[in-house]
């Protein structure tokens, strides 16, 4: 337990460092050309908050957080975003309580579960993602943040990248399994109006390999939408048992921030909803139709001129690497896992990262993507 | 750089959100589940397949209060060093949860039989063994043997789960239930709302009321909600496995949505022992969900579909669930699945079934089971 709880903290020093090299560099860019937006200039007019103000903001957007946003924004002197964060999160928490009742009310009938119960969670994450947001805003200055991406960013693809390489290793812990070794590889490109992607992982004699598509609806500056077609297969030789399923998900990505204000300009979404479909193959040929709702959120903070990306966000996937999270004292099984990434880039064509992710297995990985523009 | 603090925090907080250990703490616990240093004695049920509930001394006797979690049952019993265990005379059970009709043998430190003296409660249940036991060594073994069905025949046993927030309507289902000629009773987890020590402690006096044969129950995720859990000091292990007329049934603590390492374990050593016999798997939550879209089942799909595999290859002849507030029938890995949620929790609305419980026929010689749903009250 220690052992991996070490390779977690070694894994992020490791990004901080580079990330805090990442920032030397471009400051010194920034320095030079200026890249803030005429609306972040006006915003930098803004009295900057005293340090004490800062404190009692960044506990205003946490302490009441589950059921109150925007008092760490209001705290700050920002009561715009304020009210647009207590209207999300209390949209949020009407949405949480609707569905959840006619989840219960129905005694979680399978004419209201698949929708209901995605629904319930997503808008439990969206809740809590509020507070980051929150929180974010509160210790955040708009005259720090750079201009947002300038196109959204296609599923699997980076912005201003055609094709992505990537590979990844790291460690993976579950409650049945100890410490051991995961890899992956990815490939994605984009053709067009389509993003085409595949990969292959493997840990603990297990390899899960994936191959898809992603047709671009919209695609603008301040968001875009995809429609995503995917198979994957699971092939796992210790129990000699196989998962092939197809995953239909729909995709959208856009300025999130932006739409609250500047202190969060630089904040992204991407959220996806979907069904996957498919069968299990059980060793003594045994065959069972397999079926699963997938949906999730992402929230992505792009800085230093896009050389550092962070991330973190929740995945309704049951059948991955991560599984779902166990949580004392929710034992259903309901929830998905929990992720995070830091991103910095390395040069013009590489970045490194690193990611955790939390679900019935833990998974951090060290990331080296190459991407060609 | 505040703001990337502020996401490393996040990134934590993520971490210790989901737990590894959840179920394997309850693994620890249930390793501890039959055994007791108290007044002057040390005890010790085998396979911790009965709660010690209570020991008390009354002078030169020391009573003992258990509830049984299995048909057969082994009581190792010593003396304590010291003068406290020189003093104590006697032992009086009061075993609770047992066969009607059991038959009890207590033999001292050479195998020599000791008498024991049944006594007769007025008004005690029939599930309620009592005797008192002369301790002239310092060491006796307790057995109780349950009668077994006839050679060859078939015998049935009751099934039911989730009845939480409806204790007080324990009887509803309960009467009909008692009336049904079985062996003993399952029950797959959610026996109350929060598990709390007051609400198991109504569920089983209701199931000594109304039933005259035992119960054996693992826990639900709603058992989980008072800390501790109480369930193990009521009921004892969640996690267990017997036989009994030529069957195997293993209850399996998943109320986590995982398996603990210990469980699996434990789990593959019943698979070896039942591979030749009629056996049951009783969870409370599907192992994997019968139609995926609720997740009411294991967390990893990947973990229960190679728990599946398993089973599969230990021939493992039935599954019985709760959790789902429904009645399903259906196949998983090859193996017969069956849900039955309905014992009186909020029912699953539009599904035609109402508040019930099953009565399963085994047939250990033709290795085949068959079963009847039979409702309560029509849906609500």
């Amino acid at each position: 337990m220690s052992a991996y709880r070490s390779s977690l903290i070694l894994v992020i020093s490791l990004s901080l460092a580079l990330s805090l090299q990442g920032a030397r560099d471009a400051y010194g860019e920034r320095s030079r050309v200026s890249t803030a937006t005429p609306e972040a200039e006006t915003d930098a007019r803004h009295e900057e908050p005293t340090a004490w103000r800062r404190g009692v903001g960044v506990a205003l957007s946490i302490a009441p957080g589950l059921a109150l946003s925007g008092g760490g924004h209001w705290a700050v002197g920002r009561p715009i975003e304020a009210e647009r964060l207590f209207w999300l999160k209390l949209g949020t928490l009407a949405t949480l309580f609707a569905s959840g009742a006619v989840v219960a009310r129905s005694g979680a009938s399978e004419y209201v579960t698949p929708w209901g119960v995605p629904l319930m969670v997503t808008s439990g994450v969206s809740m809590m993602s509020v507070t980051l947001l929150d929180l974010l805003g509160a210790v955040s200055s708009p005259a720090s943040q750079p201009q947002a991406l300038r196109d959204a960013q296609t599923p699997e693809v980076r912005a201003g990248e055609r094709l992505n390489l990537t590979l990844s290793s790291g460690v993976r812990v579950s409650a049945t399994r100890p410490q051991h070794v995961y890899w992956g590889l990815g490939w994605a490109q984009r053709v067009g109006r389509w993003a085409h992607h595949g990969g292959v992982s493997g840990a603990d004699e297990q390899v899960r390999t994936r191959l898809g598509g992603a047709r671009a609806l919209r695609a603008q500056a301040d968001w875009g939408s995809w429609v995503q077609l995917a198979y994957t297969a699971h092939l796992n030789q210790r129990a000699s048992a196989e998962l092939h399923q197809l995953e239909l998900t729909s995709r959208w990505e856009g300025a999130l921030g932006a739409l609250i204000g500047p202190t969060l300009s630089a904040v992204r979404a991407q959220l996806w909803f979907g069904w996957a479909g498919g069968v299990i193959r059980y060793p003594l040929g045994d065959v069972d139709a397999s079926s699963a709702i997938l949906g999730g959120l992402t929230l992505t903070h792009y800085s230093l001129n896009d050389r550092l990306r962070v991330s973190v966000g929740y995945d309704h996937r049951h059948d991955g690497w991560e599984g779902g999270a166990v949580v004392s004292g929710l034992g259903s099984g309901v929830l998905g896992f929990g992720h995070a990434q830091v991103m910095t880039k390395l040069g013009d064509y590489f970045w490194m990262g690193a990611r955790g992710a939390w679900g019935s297995a833990h998974v951090y990985t060290l990331n080296l993507g190459w991407g060609s523009p | 750089m505040r703001s990337y603090l502020t996401w490393m925090s996040m990134l934590l907080a993520l971490n210790l959100l989901s737990c590894l250990e959840v179920a394997e703490e309850r693994a620890l616990l249930e390793e501890r589940v039959g055994q007791a240093t108290q007044a002057g004695l040390e005890l010790q049920v085998e396979h911790g397949a009965s709660a010690i509930r209570a020991v008390r001394r009354v002078g030169a006797e020391v009573s003992v209060d258990l509830w049984a979690q299995q048909p057969t049952q082994r009581l190792f019993i010593r003396r304590s060093p010291g003068a406290e265990g020189a003093e104590v005379r006697s032992l009086r059970l009061s075993w609770h949860n047992v066969m009607s009709g059991v038959t009890v043998k207590v033999e001292g430190p050479s195998g020599a039989p000791v008498e024991a003296e049944r006594l007769t409660v007025e008004g005690a249940p029939v599930t309620l063994l009592t005797a008192r036991v002369p301790l002239a060594s310092d060491t006796l073994t307790l057995s109780l043997t349950p009668p077994e069905p006839p050679q060859g025949s078939a015998w049935r046993v009751g099934v039911f789960a989730d009845v939480q927030e409806r204790l007080d309507g324990l009887s509803e289902l309960l009467k009909p239930l008692g009336e049904e000629p079985v062996r003993f009773c399952l029950i797959s987890g959610d026996l109350t709302e929060q598990g709390s020590k007051v609400a198991l402690t109504t569920f089983q006096a209701g199931l000594e009321r109304h039933l005259p044969f035992p119960c054996y129950a693992t826990l639900g995720n709603h058992e989980l909600g008072t800390p501790g859990p109480p369930f193990h000091a009521l009921f004892g292990r969640g996690s267990g496995s017997f036989r009994y007329g030529g069957a195997r049934v293993t209850l399996l603590d998943d109320a986590s949505a995982t398996l603990a390492p210990r469980t699996r374990e434990r789990l593959n050593g019943w698979l070896a022992e039942g591979r030749e016999q009629l056996h049951l798997i009783v969870t409370h939550l599907p192992i994997l969900d019968a139609d995926g879209t609720r997740s009411g089942a294991f967390a990893s799909r990947l973990e229960a579909i190679e728990l599946l595999a398993t089973l599969a290859e230990g021939g493992v002849d039935l599954l019985l669930y709760g959790h789902v507030h429904t009645f399903k029938s259906f196949v998983q890995a090859g193996i017969p699945a069956l849900i039955s949620g309905g014992g009186g929790s909020i029912p699953m609305r539009f599904d035609g079934v109402g508040r019930h419980y099953v009565v399963l026929e085994l047939d250990p010689v033709r290795q085949t089971t068959a079963h009847r749903v039979q409702e309560v009250s029509p849906e609500e």
